[in-house]
């Protein structure tokens, strides 16, 4: 009997969210709550001299206004502490926020930030990353020392968009086949990550093998061309960090048996809820409806690094398979106990039952076995666990050397992804008619979730490759909103998406499970790119791959 | 300048007095307390905000909400009573289409005037039916999947 992992089940707020009762943050409404605003900065470098409140603080409703110099020197930052909550002495980023206001409502909050005057003397700035290699660079942070150069592990679409189009240039040179190439140089099995890094698992060679015959890649010749349209597949590989850091998790069993789960671990549609308490059901052998998730609070909750990195799954999830482990051995204490027989020989029952191993008939209710523990022997059962990755992965030294704050990474996720892709030769248009998208997730701990994640991940990436780009205008961002940044309608993405979920088990992973939070969005770009070279005979270097920048590609190439 | 005007929502009339220049979508959510329509962009263009005015999809950000006097509302948390609304929710949690759920709201009141308009609608007629509403993490695929079951249901 299926009752946890690899489920089809829907996640467990999503009727909430369908009937409109789900309360998102905006949603929450306290007796005597108050409104805030902030007051962004105007420049992008400059000195605060003084402000003007007075203005502001007559207005209607507003109870108060706090700025820089409210707040003592606390500096907060994910790896390097030098960011103030509201700016003090000076701003550093257009758009800083330079004071907050509280006030009875939103438009009042909203209004009075606006009288606020702030007295600035405006700095040199720097907006582009080469300009602050110059010898004469403006000064930004004034304790220089404690930056060094830090490469973020994001970026990966950016830096995969180059070197996934390098590939494919070298096998157009060496008149290989873009997929034979990369499986001549893949990671496999138990290569290492560049710096020495521990592979748990690696999939790699699969998803290209599964998606080189989804997409009949052999055959794109055949494939129908509209006139007046271009049309070829195109193939890119990516790898991901999935966990890295400190989880933990508590598992309690209530009086009638049923199990309550708290982690730090905060669901933002990725579906974590759902997946850490399918773990639950898994290793208790429970239905998903015996088991309620605590919404993370930082008052209760075990830490967790962040809902970031690709990390719940893998990280928070094992600390929640080893609570559950430990509930679960309380569990057949009680019952070796209550049978008068050794631990050994008893056994869970699918459907937060205990039995005897070999006996059918004699069984117990988990609520007889919460209620002993409650009101006479042991106590209540509650299960906890924390840990942090700390495999040798990234050498040492490097770690220090690069400036990275921690030693290790956790596990490491896989994907390909194929395009079918036609380009429109009068005006440059690039369509996605079809895509497909491997990933190697270790096992799926929902199958239905997984494929929401790479369909979602294609969307973004497909958006960032052909329609997403931020417009500058000096430091001021010239496309701020939904109106002039245009993310890809249910018209633009095509419907068919086919999402394949490879399971190579990483022995570290919760059941084998890795992360597919950022994964499926890193291949996406390149391979749009190297379809559009392939349809085109050109390559383009700089990404959105928007009508006129194809044109003018296809007009230079053919003048 | 306050107003005192009448809407009926999600089926009980309400008397609401509000600003003029108040939106229906702010006196759905902080005078009526109906917070299920969201404001995402604020502007018109992501449509999470849609709700449905004598039958028609609506930014609710866009209306003022004193020029909806005397109008019928159907706001997301009435789609339970309503034989489409109702097929949609079932569908959408049948086929794994609700992620993050910001979205979902406005979705479902587009998918129900389209499965009005045209009960047995083709792949892209769904596609182009939800364009006006943005989806940030599905990639849109199981959305469209749960409008067509719901239009199979609502055959049968």
């Amino acid at each position: 009997m299926k009752l946890g992992i690899g489920l089809r089940v829907p996640r467990l707020e999503a009727e909430e969210k369908l009937n409109g009762r789900a309360q998102y943050i905006a949603d929450l409404s306290r007796p005597g709550m108050l409104y805030a605003a902030l007051l962004g900065s105007l420049h992008a470098h400059a000195k605060i001299k003084g402000y003007d409140l007075s203005a502001a603080l007559a207005m209607p409703g507003v109870h108060t206004i706090l700025t820089g110099a409210d707040f003592p020197d606390g500096r907060m930052g994910a790896f390097i502490k030098d960011e103030h909550a509201i700016a003090k002495d000076k701003v550093r980023y257009l758009g800083e926020p330079v004071a907050v206001v509280a006030a009875q409502t939103e438009y009042q909050a909203r209004a009075a930030a606006q009288a606020i005057v702030v007295d600035y003397e405006e700095l040199p700035a720097i907006l582009q990353p080469e300009d602050a290699l110059r010898a004469d660079a403006p000064i930004i942070h004034e304790d220089l020392d404690r930056y060094i150069k830090v490469f973020d592990t994001g970026g990966l679409l950016q830096m995969l968009f180059g070197s996934e189009q390098q590939i494919d240039e070298i096998s157009r040179r060496l008149s290989i086949d873009p997929f034979e190439l990369r499986r001549k140089n893949i990671m496999r099995d138990t290569d290492t990550w560049f710096g020495g890094g521990k592979v748990g698992s690696n999939g790699l060679a699969q998803c290209l093998d599964v998606l080189e015959t989804a997409s009949d890649w052999k055959h794109w010749a055949s494939l129908p061309t509209r006139r007046g349209k271009k049309r070829r597949l195109g193939v890119a590989i990516a790898g991901h960090i999935s966990g890295l850091l400190a989880s933990g998790a508590i598992v309690r069993m209530l009086e009638d048996g049923t199990i309550i789960l708290n982690t730090g671990a905060t669901d933002i549609g990725q579906g974590s809820d759902t997946a850490l308490a399918q773990m639950v059901c898994e290793v208790l052998q429970v239905p998903l409806d015996k088991v309620s998730v605590a919404s993370p609070d930082t008052d209760g909750s075990p830490y967790n690094w962040g809902t970031t990195a690709s990390r719940g799954t893998f990280s928070a999830g094992r600390s929640v398979v080893q609570a559950s482990t430990e509930v679960k051995k309380r569990i057949l204490e009680h019952a070796s106990e209550l049978f008068e027989c050794a631990v050994d020989d008893v056994e869970l029952r699918p459907g937060g039952k205990v039995g005897i191993k070999g006996v059918q008939q004699k069984e117990l209710e988990f609520s007889e076995i919460s209620r002993r523990a409650h009101w006479a022997k042991g106590g209540p059962i509650v299960g906890s666990h924390t840990w942090v990755y700390d495999q040798p992965t990234i050498d040492p030294k490097r770690a220090v050397a690069i400036g990275l704050p921690f030693p290790a990474y956790g596990g490491f996720t896989f994907a390909a992804v194929v395009v079918d892709v036609e380009v429109d030769e009068a005006t440059g248009q690039v369509k996605v008619l079809r895509a497909w998208s491997a990933i190697d997730v270790g096992k799926a701990v929902n199958p239905s979730a997984v494929e929401g994640q790479i369909e979602g991940a294609f969307a973004q990436g497909m958006g960032f490759a052909l329609a997403e780009e931020m417009v500058w205008d000096g430091a001021r961002l010239a496309n701020p909103t939904l109106m002039d940044y245009k993310v890809p309608t249910s018209w633009d993405v095509p419907y068919e998406i086919t999402s394949v979920v490879i399971e190579a088990a990483d022995p570290d992973g919760p059941f084998g499970a890795k992360g597919c939070g950022e994964i499926g969005i890193n291949a996406v770009p390149a391979a749009i790119a190297n379809a559009v070279t392939a349809a085109t005979g050109v390559r383009y270097d700089h990404l959105p791959l928007k009508p006129e920048r194809v044109l003018r590609g296809m007009l230079a190439a053919t003048s | 300048m306050s107003m005192t005007f009448v809407l009926t929502i999600n089926g009980s009339q309400r008397t609401i007095t509000a600003d003029g220049d108040k939106t229906l979508l702010s006196v759905l959510r902080d005078d009526v307390r109906l917070t299920g329509a969201k404001r995402g962009c604020n502007q018109g263009v992501c449509g999470a905000c849609t709700i449905s005015l004598d039958g028609m999809p609506v930014r609710s950000c866009l209306c003022l909400a004193a020029n909806c006097s005397e109008q019928d509302v159907l706001t997301v948390e009435g789609l339970q009573n309503d034989r489409i609304g109702a097929a949609l929710q079932g569908a959408f949690l049948k086929t794994g289409a609700v992620q993050c759920g910001f979205c979902t709201p406005g979705m479902l009141i587009s998918a129900r005037r389209l499965l009005t308009d045209q009960p047995q609608p083709t792949l892209d007629q769904i596609r182009l039916g939800l364009s006006g509403n943005l989806c940030r993490c599905s990639g849109y695929r199981k959305i469209v999947d749960a409008v067509r079951l719901a239009s199979e249901v609502l055959a049968k």
